[in-house]
């Protein structure tokens, strides 16, 4: 069932539960549009529908031991663009200290035209536990806030929000292109982690 | 000839993290590279998903060698193209070298010019490892693909003979 939760609302709700340090990887399209605008936090917006998952579980690998949250903004098109990175996600999620996924489900392609993203029934938990990863689907602000709020986690948190969208796309942040986008990206990684930014200075 | 073993200790110290495929040839090399260090060897089962946890990586500053079959670069192509075209993140790749000459198998006759073909299309530097060489050779190669790595202007990309990586 799907009521009347937008992706901006729940991407406030998301937005302002968080404390601490953290980051974000968003794809394209209203999920990054919004996130971009909304955000206190570093983001990094792909135009990559189906690698979302896949580069915030190397950027968890990769920040594990520093403290840095990554919350993850991807939808069900990407997912089933992509199936193998719950594989990936499964894989790596013994060295991720704390990766929070929200998949948002809106059902369409939004991007694409608006056709759907399946013509079949998705059940988001058996698809979770075939990979050993506990995903719980959102259908209100009042869960997901719960969700957030429920006690400490540690690893991997999976989040399906279905969401009904009325108004108009949003447009994203302006970058002259998204290489731009990497590098306002990795200085801001940089200067939270306290870790030199990429490139390292050569070794050899 | 040099034997995977050998190729694994050059590697090892080269990346911080190894996201590798399943590949009949280069199955020595990722058992050795397990054997020296296992924490730090991820075998992903789709070569797209490899090329993202990898970019995510090096966004956090770590380094991650991709080890797959040359065919893998098809599979890999949509997420190669996008991060590294379109966003300027730039990976490195060994690849096994199936379909080069010599390669009696006829399924992977094609692999050898799609492979090259994917390379040349997103600018990729490359370089061979071949059986030729000696270690003190390799490793010179290798350190040069590091080095051009760091630049992260292109992908990188190392052909590896499959007698390289074959023999454990």
């Amino acid at each position: 069932m799907i009521d009347d939760l937008s992706t901006e609302d729940a991407l406030a709700v998301i937005c302002a539960a968080r404390r601490g340090r953290r980051v974000y990887v968003v794809g394209l399209g209203r999920t990054a549009g919004v996130l971009e605008q909304r955000a206190d936090a570093p983001v990094l917006a792909l135009d990559a529908m189906g690698c979302v998952t896949s580069v915030a579980t190397g950027l968890a690998v990769g920040l594990a031991g520093t403290g840095v949250e990554v919350i993850a903004c991807d939808t069900d098109g990407s997912i089933l663009m992509e199936l193998g990175a719950l594989a990936g996600l499964a894989t790596c999620a013994r060295s991720i200290d704390r990766l929070d996924l929200y998949v948002f489900d809106n059902g369409i392609y939004e991007s694409g035209g608006g056709c759907p993203s399946r013509f079949f029934e998705l059940d988001w938990e058996s698809l979770g536990r075939a990979f050993g990863l506990q995903i719980i689907v959102i259908t209100s602000a009042t869960m997901l806030d719960q969700r957030i709020s429920a006690g400490d986690w540690r690893g991997v948190r999976c989040t399906v929000v279905r969401v009904n969208n009325q108004s108009p796309v949003p447009s994203p942040v302006i970058a002259a292109d998204g290489r731009e986008k990497v590098v306002n990206f990795i200085g801001r990684v940089s200067s939270i982690t306290g870790r030199p930014r990429w490139p390292r200075a050569a070794k050899l | 000839m040099l034997a995977a073993s050998a190729l694994a200790k050059t590697l090892i110290g080269h990346s911080d993290f190894f996201a590798v495929l399943p590949d009949s040839k280069s199955t020595p090399l990722i058992e050795s590279l397990r054997a020296l260090d296992g924490k730090r060897v991820y075998q992903v089962c789709d070569e797209a998903t490899a090329v993202g946890i990898a970019a995510g990586l090096l966004l956090a500053n770590q380094t991650c060698l991709l080890i797959m079959e040359s065919s893998g670069l098809r599979r890999g192509f949509e997420t190669l193209g996008r991060l590294s075209g379109s966003h300027g993140i730039q990976p490195i790749i060994l690849a096994t070298d199936r379909g080069s000459l010599g390669d009696s198998d006829w399924w992977a006759a094609a692999h050898y010019s799609h492979a090259r073909s994917i390379a040349d299309a997103v600018g990729a530097r490359c370089a061979d490892l071949t059986p030729d060489l000696d270690l003190n050779q390799v490793a010179i190669v290798v350190e040069s693909a590091v080095r051009h790595h760091r630049s992260q202007q292109v992908p990188v990309v190392l052909w590896v003979s499959p007698g390289l990586v074959e023999r454990a």
